[in-house]
């Protein structure tokens, strides 16, 4: 069992396939395994953007006791095994803009008193609440203009912290070539930032890339 | 910064923000989607009763076509008055017994409540429609402009939308296709179930038309409740 770059997961094999485990408490009827008696939470890369970019090697570290701000959290499935990997030191802005997802973060954040949920618009960050500096700004809303929120949202991360930018090309434009589209956004990034990597995450997920790059 | 302090805030401000987000086209939109399901079911369940009551009078059950006469006459008239109303004299099903015909029955009285259903909910769609977006019911009608309502989520975003998108909301499917593979592009989604639309000649043009009396209507509305 490999350790990955995210404090407190592992790469497992799940069949042909690989996923992430990770310890602690069950939040979305999620499969479990059992590892030299010892009871992990599988975390499945087919559903998470994020475990699908550690799976294919994305250059991201997150350690325990993180701070991050998570945009678009929707239900909250990612938030679920980031809140477990970073512990009682971390902290999870969860931002959404749907009221309804946000119902379901509410209640995830019962149990897991490392997630604050913020319902607001990714788009309109001078709207936030006062709040802290972070170290990584994770961001998965399948907008147009993804880039430009990423950019915005950078005023939240400290120096040298970490961004993520889960990109759908179909909600960007759906006739356009994904590659080009990947392309595009990763220069309107490096604009501002150092891109560290850009991952495409087929076949997990189709038409998807990761771009990670480090404030300068 | 006392991040314990900043969770409580943020955990009853979202609180709050959630509890004022519940509007009226919420209810609307869950009573259109509930009201399609009911159609749904009751289809399904129809079908069913259908084999089910055809074993013992697949005459009957053969001459009459709508779901909720078949149910109605399953559930008021007998054998006898079926075969003598029909004129069977050979029929091709065999008496059931007490038990069985109380089973059958069930199942009918049952599609009957959700067809009771379907109408309640139709007459409260019909009531909502009229008070909150009376511009888009005036040229939707309340059940394709409830139906435009939850496709687009909001009326907030269906007010965001050209008319274009609306012409062709409900056709999402054809119109991915026509993105990607270059078939041809849909005229209408919905507002096919308009009668201006359905019963126009030329389906296209009456679609942009209707299309674009929505999208004014709904701006009215939309605008109009802003203010208040
Ligand atoms: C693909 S889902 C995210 C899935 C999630 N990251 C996970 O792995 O579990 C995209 C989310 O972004 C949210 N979203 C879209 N636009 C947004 C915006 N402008 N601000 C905040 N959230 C937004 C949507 O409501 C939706 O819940």
């Amino acid at each position: 069992m490999k350790q990955t770059s995210i404090a407190g997961s592992w790469v497992i094999e799940r069949g042909r396939q690989q996923a992430l485990a990770v310890k602690g408490e069950p939040a979305f009827e999620e499969e479990s395994a059992i590892i030299s008696g010892v009871k992990y939470r599988v975390w499945d890369p087919r559903r998470s953007k994020l475990a699908a970019a550690i799976v294919k090697g994305a250059p991201i570290s997150i350690p325990t006791g993180s701070k991050i701000l998570y945009l678009g959290a929707s239900h909250g499935y990612t938030v679920s095994f980031l809140s477990d990997c970073l512990g009682g030191d971390g902290l999870i802005l969860a931002v959404d803009i749907a009221p309804r997802v946000m119902r379901d973060l509410v209640f995830l954040c019962d149990q897991r008193k490392n997630i604050v949920p913020l319902l607001a618009d990714a788009n309109q960050p001078q709207l936030y609440p006062e709040l802290p500096m972070f170290d990584v700004l994770f961001q998965d809303v399948a907008q147009r203009n993804q880039a430009e929120i990423l950019l915005k949202n950078t005023t939240f991360l400290k120096k040298g912290g970490i961004t993520i930018l889960a990109i759908k090309a179909r909600s960007i434009d759906i006739t356009k070539n994904p590659v080009q589209i990947f392309k595009e956004t990763k220069e309107l990034i490096a604009k501002q930032m150092d891109v560290l990597q850009m991952i495409s995450l087929e076949p997990l997920e189709k038409d998807h890339a990761v771009i990670v790059a480090r404030k300068r | 910064m006392d991040i314990a302090k900043l969770r409580t805030s943020l955990l009853s401000a979202t609180k709050a923000a959630i509890r004022s987000s519940v509007k009226e086209d919420n209810l609307i939109i869950q009573c259109v989607n509930s009201m399609q399901e009911t159609e749904k079911c009751i289809n399904m369940m129809s079908k069913r009763l259908r084999e089910w009551y055809g074993l013992s009078l697949p005459e009957v059950e053969h001459s009459v076509e709508d779901h909720e006469t078949l149910i109605n006459t399953v559930l008021t008239k007998s054998r006898e008055e079926l075969l003598k109303q029909y004129h069977i004299t050979e029929p091709m099903g065999p008496e059931l017994s007490n038990k069985d015909v109380t089973t059958i029955n069930e199942l009918a009285a049952t599609i009957q409540q959700l067809f009771a259903l379907k109408q309640k909910q139709e007459e409260y769609l019909n009531v909502s429609m009229k008070s909150y977006y009376p511009e888009l019911e005036k040229t939707a009608g309340s059940i394709v402009g409830a139906k435009l309502l939850a496709k687009a989520g909001s009326i907030k975003h269906l007010m965001e939308m050209p008319s274009s998108t609306i012409q062709i909301l409900g056709a999402e499917k054809a119109l991915f296709r026509h993105l990607t593979r270059s078939s041809r592009p849909p005229k209408h989604g919905i507002i096919l179930q308009h009668q201006k639309v359905a019963g126009a000649k030329e389906k296209g043009k009456a679609a942009r038309q209707l299309a674009n009396a929505i999208a004014k209507a709904v701006k009215i509305d939309y605008f109009k409740k802003e203010k208040a």
